[in-house]
């Protein structure tokens, strides 16, 4: 390996370094970055210590996991169905997962927090095939923009069921409705070592189905010739992306737009190719929730702006853009 | 030599082959012998089936009843990797991912070889510039394909499959929508393929292309192979008449002696 090729993954470190010791300084209580080194290593302020490793270190991991997981998952499903619009949010998945969330607990009791990821992962499966059901009955197959509007369908179907179980349960909506607008505040370290392993062992499939994406770009035929199973890998990928989408909804909530912004982004730094495209995404991914949790305890400091908010802030418009640039 | 039976990589045998495509009987009970080392084009009208068999010898489409032999082993026998290891195919309308480099793509070539313990070497590499080097395309390396012409491009998916390694290469029409000159260019290069020891199989659309090219043409009709042999053999006019319908006059080309098919068209 050349020097030169070490400098992207080097470049991508160094970032999502600063920007957590940006997120971990950041607060009621700032810490100087230089403290919160000596912080991470054990030293300096005790008191800096105690806040940096019990209450933000928690959240920040929690912020990292979430990034890195939708926007692999936003990856995946743009190669898998080889449409640029694919990603959690627009193709339901999201909604699925909060509807399963909020119905599991409010209406089923099963408030138990292991089952937190298993709820939303059934919820992200269901948004899922609701979507490719309501596609396929559409009969567009190859329009990129038919799965969005069947996304756009499903979503509001199940944002409704959902704000129709919140109506309900009051008590229990006071404790959701922070978390269904997308929101780390809070988040305590078992939660975060609970999903932490459905969330690593998402980010592993990524790496391991990348290079596959990357020969089904050149349609099914080619990539049958070139070997690649082409239903198998499609199917192991829709697994891996219900994964990923479920631990960053139990970690975080609905992230609206995450798995879209950030893979476009990578696209235009690290081109097209999956291998290479999946880990920028999974470290961008991290970089970029990271700093928008930041900017969101920062700018109506000492009030929260929740992340989902930011992050459709941002979304939004790379949606348009990209609407004009490849529709 | 005492190994009489040895199986050349490169053959190709299709027995009772049948294929249905939704209603239609696209494949009838076909059987071919596909010679090895040599260019053979699949040609008929449309519809007749010759992409269906491309495609079932390709794998892509599964077939109702027969089987397909690729160097003595049975499809069904081999996984998807192993096919791909000993078979290229360059479909007829294959997707251009926007933004990808020309060796990119190339590169793909080399995807039934690599594991996931297995990863790039320098043999990969070397591989990757002989094949641009044989399509020469070797100049245009570094640039995204969509800044190619069209033939260009084919060249670089021509060059993908030559970098897969496989001894048999299926080509789904690869000279449609191409310029005259852009087409022999492509044929040209494909006959040299065959001449170094390839096996190729060709859908084409255009008679005379086959017919100048060609080391066999097989001419399907409802299903079925209807004529089967050199140029010289099966273009005449009572197999045009009868698979394709054409009132034509066959001549030899003067330079090369190939067969030309001339329809007329006096009113």
């Amino acid at each position: 390996m050349s020097v030169r090729a070490l400098i992207p993954p080097a470049a991508l470190g160094l970032l999502l370094l600063s920007a957590l010791v940006w997120h971990l300084g950041t607060g009621a209580h700032s810490v100087p970055p230089g403290a919160v080194v000596t912080a991470l290593l054990g030293g300096g302020d005790s008191y800096d210590a105690a806040v940096i490793a019990e209450i933000r270190l928690p959240r920040a991991l929690g912020a990292m996991l979430a990034g890195a997981a939708l926007s692999a998952a936003g990856a995946l499903m743009q190669g898998a169905t080889r449409n640029p619009l694919a990603e959690p949010g627009l193709f339901g998945l999201l909604a699925g997962a909060a509807l399963a969330v909020v119905a599991g607990q409010s209406v089923f009791g099963l408030t138990a927090p292991p089952l937190l990821p298993v709820l939303a992962a059934v919820g992200a499966l269901a948004g899922a095939l609701m979507v490719w059901g309501v596609t396929a009955a559409a009969g567009g197959g190859t329009g990129m923009l038919t799965p969005v509007l069947a996304g756009a369908a499903v979503t509001a179907f199940l944002a409704a069921l959902t704000t129709l179980l919140n109506l309900i349960d009051e008590r229990s909506f006071e404790d959701l409705r922070v978390w269904l607008s997308g929101s780390l505040a809070g988040l305590r370290l078992p939660v975060v070592t609970l999903v932490a392993p459905w969330a690593l062992a998402g980010l592993a499939a990524a790496l391991v189905l990348a290079p596959k994406l990357t020969v089904l770009s050149l349609g099914d035929e080619a990539a049958h010739a070139l070997g690649v199973a082409v239903g198998r890998i499609r199917a192991l990928t829709l697994i891996a992306v219900v994964v990923l989408t479920a631990s960053a909804v139990a970690l975080a909530g609905p992230l609206a737009f995450v798995g879209l912004t950030v893979p476009h982004a990578a696209r235009l730094i690290f081109g097209t190719g999956y291998a290479r495209l999946v880990p920028a995404s999974i470290a961008l991914g991290a970089v970029y929730l990271l700093a928008a949790d930041t900017a969101g305890r920062t700018v109506i400091a000492p009030a929260e702006v929740s992340t989902g908010i930011l992050t459709a802030l941002v979304g939004a418009p790379v949606f348009v853009l990209l609407l004009r640039v490849r529709a | 030599m005492a190994e009489a039976a040895q199986v050349t990589p490169g053959r190709i045998a299709v027995r009772g082959l049948s294929v249905r495509r939704g209603e239609v009987r696209a494949l009838r009970e076909v059987d071919l012998d596909v010679a090895p080392g040599a260019m053979t084009a699949l040609v008929g009208r449309n519809g007749c089936g010759k992409s269906t068999l491309l495609k079932t010898i390709a794998r892509i489409l599964r077939p109702d009843a027969g089987r397909v032999e690729i160097g003595g082993a049975s499809l069904d026998d081999l996984s998807p990797r192993a096919a791909a290891q000993r078979m290229a195919l360059l479909p007829q309308s294959p997707i251009l991912p926007e933004g990808m480099r020309v060796r990119d793509l190339v590169a793909q070539g080399r995807h039934p070889h690599r594991g996931l313990v297995r990863h790039w070497s320098p043999e990969d590499d070397a591989i990757i510039a002989r094949a641009m080097e044989a399509t020469d395309v070797a100049q245009f390396a570094g640039r995204p394909l969509e800044s190619l012409s069209g033939g260009q491009r084919q060249r670089c998916w021509i060059a993908m499959t030559l970098a897969q390694e496989t001894p048999i290469l299926l080509l789904d029409e690869p000279t449609t929508y191409l310029d005259l000159s852009v087409q022999l260019e492509i044929m040209g290069l494909l006959a040299r393929l065959a001449r170094e020891g390839r096996t190729i199989l060709v859908v084409l659309h255009e008679l005379n292309l086959a017919a100048a090219f060609a080391d066999r043409i097989v001419m399907m009709r409802e299903g079925r192979i209807d004529a089967a042999g050199t140029p010289e053999e099966v273009m005449t006019a009572p197999v045009l008449a009868r698979v394709f319908g054409l009132d034509a006059r066959v001549i030899a080309d003067p330079e090369t002696g190939r067969p030309v098919c001339l329809p007329r068209t006096a009113a």
